[in-house]
């Protein structure tokens, strides 16, 4: 009896409701229990009620409207797809997750979303499918083309990918799409096992116009079985954006730490993307110490912890400038990952510091590293392993083991031109380094694929290789004459200079042309260093003297100085742009003030230098900026430097180097973001109308890129006037 | 061959359909046009909204058709789009959760047919004033009579989750209804 008087549950109720197999016990109570009738009663009367719930007649409207879409050319894909299935319903907020991150741009799944498929003039809409791809899967591309790429006859995918080694091999063609009606091209690509992430390009064939969808490209996140992205995709994405947009990597990063809450790599992404997109002072480095010291303490005993996990940790306790951490971490991340990316790394590094202890040790223990290395080089070797092994071999001028190194180095795919400048050196290795040069420039000649970044057009990735092919041409040039070979040499000479504008390397090879007794030409480039505004007048003396500049010769000089000025003028402006900035961002001063930057550059051409206090090619170049400040000053040319850092670490740093420097402080990373920062030092000119002029520009051509502008604009005056 | 006379089967309307022909379309559309405006309409308690699904279905037929395997019967595969695309819109536009609670609007917020028996108003108010999750399963199980475990599938839930909204949506409609009379 008890048993009936207990009142079943609502599910149990539904269930008989239902009329679907119900328990006698149920059914047993009901028999007695008028108020659990009168319920089962009330619930077949609403469904009974549903069920006859109708709807307004539809009429042939929406029909006419969709075959008016139609006839126009639009084409929609419907969501085919369940947008999580039944085993992924714990992961479901994933879904919003890619859809929120989609919209941001990073170009992740629409998770069964519909969205339609519009294209602008410059940029087209790309939908892959499955929505959740395992690794390895084959997906199809489905590209609605841009208007620019729309008349061609098929279209190319590059790909970069990011691998779950954390290697990033250089971007590739990865799919052709094929046109398949109206403006609608079809392609399937399969992404390689080991890759976790991969963000997306479409081009013509002839890469004369990429659709990088506005810059922000399509992205593909691999998945888990319960179709989550997975963390090695989430660090593709954070490492993909970083130099792109920065936005995307945070959010990317704080989605990792939400599913991922138990893993350190995840913090590590958001402690990144913080520092990143935030700037250093907002970090949060008190949740980065309690995650560093949580994991790292439960991790410490442990024998199987991976090199990812080491890594961070490392990396993050030497931030935070925990060395008694660092030092352990970086050292069992040797010991027990000798071969992982960053094992090899740490421990090239060790090794530097053996040779310096001790010389005969460190070279046997180089050779032994080097062997290894030869076994098995395609394991995460990076070129940083190689420079830091060459530069302690180069003081202990130990030309065999060089170039025992730089021919397995060469075998690894270290970058070529650093390895064969480093064989230069050793007169025993010059015939080899020859031919290295000589392949590397052929290379950058005929394989301008293999050095073009993605969402580069063919003509960008040209212009930039010009400069890396002149310093090789420089470099051989100068080999072969050294080798004997004059004549060869200074002809490859000439091709290093034409069609530049690079003071160093002017002067480089004047130098040569004047030891190879070819005073003609080398004076006919010093003119050029002459006519350079940076040049201090004391050269252009110390050049006239030694030449014997003087009366006849005068008359020349003159001509070449001319020659020279012009040249300056439209080789530079080749290279100039006008664009203007899309924000006025705010910075702040160092005595805290906040101030837009148009404020500061109002009505005056500004150098704009990005740097930071631990970043060494900018510490590097210091000297050379603040030898700079006073011709800028010469030329009404305004210096701002901007520091990644926070305001105590600028302090200090320019305090220890008794440094004083103009600087504005990007601590929301709007200027950052203004300027599409790809990576520092980074150098640009901005006009007084707020316009980017040159970017990318070294510091020894800033006073030749302003002068272009002025000449530029002057004429622009001129004309305008008449 | 009249495209709309009954002996032609899906099978070869989709093939026409697929590219793109108008009448293909046009005899999908009066052959299944109705029933899935119904779902969509019972979804998004609004006329305007669940025309604009019927019409982006038949936009993306063509395209999607290609896609379409028909290892499966068709009329399911056009409901599963529908109620994707009306969650999609209803996700999109979180336009219902801001629907106002207060039923005399609520019954202007969708057209009523003055034939409608008096109950059927009164289920039809409360539906539309039903939190989105608890309608959308209601709407699904007990209007058009899918079960707990294709709901779950298609909204990606568990099938508890799709029965415990259920629960939810249908005391609250019993109360409802209980006021009302």
């Amino acid at each position: 009896m008890t048993i009936w008087m207990r009142h079943p549950g609502e599910q149990e109720i539904a269930a008989f409701a239902d009329r679907l197999p119900t328990p006698a016990r149920i059914v047993r109570h009901l028999e007695h229990c008028e108020r659990c009738r009168r319920d089962v009663a009330g619930r077949r009367e609403l469904i009974a009620s549903a069920r006859e719930l109708s709807a307004p007649k539809l009429d042939r409207g929406p029909l006419v409207r969709a075959l008016a879409r139609l006839d126009e050319g639009e084409r929609l894909l419907l969501p085919t797809e369940p947008s999580v299935t039944k085993t992924q319903n714990a992961w479901r907020f994933v879904a919003a997750a890619a859809i929120a991150l989609g919209a941001l741009g990073t170009g992740l799944y629409f998770a069964g979303g519909m969205r339609e498929l519009r294209a602008g003039t410059n940029v087209g809409d790309l939908q892959m499918t499955p929505a959740y791809p395992r690794r390895a899967a084959t997906i199809d591309l489905v590209y609605r083309a841009a208007t620019v790429l729309e008349k061609s006859p098929e279209l190319v995918v590059r790909a970069e990918f990011y691998m779950l080694d954390g290697s990033r091999p250089s971007a590739r063609r990865v799919a052709v799409l094929h046109p398949s009606r109206s403006n609608i091209f079809r392609g399937t690509l399969v992404l390689p096992d080991s890759a976790a992430y991969a963000v997306l390009a479409v081009e013509d064939s002839a890469a004369r116009y990429v659709d990088t969808n506005n810059g922000k490209f399509w992205g593909i996140m691999t998945h888990d079985e319960a179709n989550r992205p997975t963390l090695p995709a989430f660090d593709g994405v954070v490492t993909a954006f970083v130099t792109r947009d920065q936005d995307s990597t945070l959010r990317a990063a704080r989605r990792a730490t939400e599913l991922y809450a138990d893993s350190l790599q995840a913090w590590h992404l958001l402690g990144f993307a913080e520092a990143n997109a935030l700037g250093e002072e907002n970090v949060d480095t008190a949740r980065m110490r309690k995650q560093l010291s949580q994991f790292g303490d439960s991790l410490r005993n442990r024998p199987d912890v991976p090199a990812s996990a080491m890594t961070t940790l490392w990396f993050w306790s030497s931030r935070l400038e925990d060395s008694l951490r660092a030092n352990y971490w970086m050292r069992r991340l040797a010991a027990d990952h000798p071969r992982s990316r960053n094992g090899i790394s740490v421990r090239s590094s060790l090794l530097w510091h053996l040779m310096k202890d001790d010389p005969a040790a460190g070279r046997k223990a180089v050779r032994k590293f080097w062997e290894e290395m030869r076994a098995e080089c395609a394991r995460g070797l990076k070129d940083g392993t190689y420079e830091t092994t060459t530069s302690q071999l180069d003081s202990l001028r130990d030309q065999e083991l060089i170039g025992f190194v730089s021919r397995i180095a060469l075998r690894c795919g270290i970058d070529t031109m650093d390895v064969a400048r480093n064989m230069l050196r050793s007169p025993s290795l010059q015939d080899e380094a020859l031919d290295v040069l000589r392949a590397k420039v052929r290379a950058m000649t005929n394989e301008v694929d293999a050095y073009r970044d993605l969402g580069e057009t063919r003509a960008e990735a040209e212009r930039a290789l010009q400069s890396r092919r002149k310093f090789a041409y420089a470099a051989l040039g100068e080999a072969l004459i050294g080798t004997g070979a004059v004549n060869a040499g200074l002809d490859t000479l000439e091709l290093a200079v034409r069609d530049m504008w690079n003071l160093r390397l002017f002067r480089r090879v004047a130098a040569i042309r004047l030891s190879a007794t070819d005073t003609a030409g080398a004076l006919q480039l010093l003119a050029k260093v002459a006519a350079d505004p940076g040049t201090p007048r004391k050269f252009v003396d110390s050049v006239r003297a030694r030449l014997n500049v003087a009366g006849a010769r005068e008359a020349e000089w003159r001509v070449l100085l001319n020659q020279a000025g012009t040249e300056l003028h439209s080789t530079m402006l080749s290279r100039a742009v006008t664009r203007a900035l899309p924000i006025d961002p705010r910075m702040r001063q160092m005595d805290g003030r906040e101030v837009p930057l148009s404020s500061v550059t109002k009505n005056k051409l500004t150098l704009i230098v990005f740097w930071g206090t631990k970043c060494g090619p900018c510490i590097q170049e210091q000297p050379e900026l603040v030898a700079l400040k006073e011709l800028l000053a010469r030329d009404s040319i305004q210096l701002v430097t901007v520091p990644e850092d926070t305001r105590t670490d600028v302090e200090t740093f320019l305090r220890k180097r008794k440094m004083s420097l103009p600087v504005l402080l990007d601590g929301r990373r709007e200027a950052s973001k203004a300027f599409k920062l790809p990576w520092i030092p980074h150098h640009v000119l901005v006009d007084g109308k707020q316009r980017i002029r040159f970017e990318h520009i070294r510091l020894d051509e800033v006073l030749a890129a302003a002068a272009a502008i002025r000449w530029s604009d002057s004429k622009g005056k001129g004309l305008a006037s008449h | 061959m009249n495209l709309h006379e009954r002996g032609v089967g899906d099978g070869d309307l989709i093939e026409r359909a697929r590219d793109g022909n108008h009448d293909a379309l046009e005899a999908l559309y009066e052959r299944h046009g109705q029933m899935l405006f119904a779902l969509a309409y019972h979804l998004l308690c609004s006329r305007e909204d669940a025309e604009e699904v019927v019409q982006d279905l038949f936009v993306g037929l063509p395209l999607s058709l290609r896609r379409y395997e028909e290892q499966g019967a068709f009329v399911a595969w056009l409901r599963r789009i529908v109620v994707r695309l009306s969650l999609d819109r209803l996700r999109r536009e979180s336009r219902r959760a801001a629907l106002p609670i207060d039923p005399a609007m609520a019954s202007t917020a969708h057209t009523l047919e003055p034939e409608l028996s008096d109950l059927r108003t009164a289920l039809e108010r409360a539906i539309a004033v039903l939190p989105q999750d608890q309608r959308t399963v209601f709407v699904l199980k007990d209007v058009h009579g899918y079960s707990h475990a294709e709901i779950a599938e298609m909204l990606g839930i568990r099938k508890g989750t799709s029965e415990v909204r259920h629960f939810r949506a249908v005391r609250t409609l019993r109360r409802a209804l209980e006021e009302y009379r």
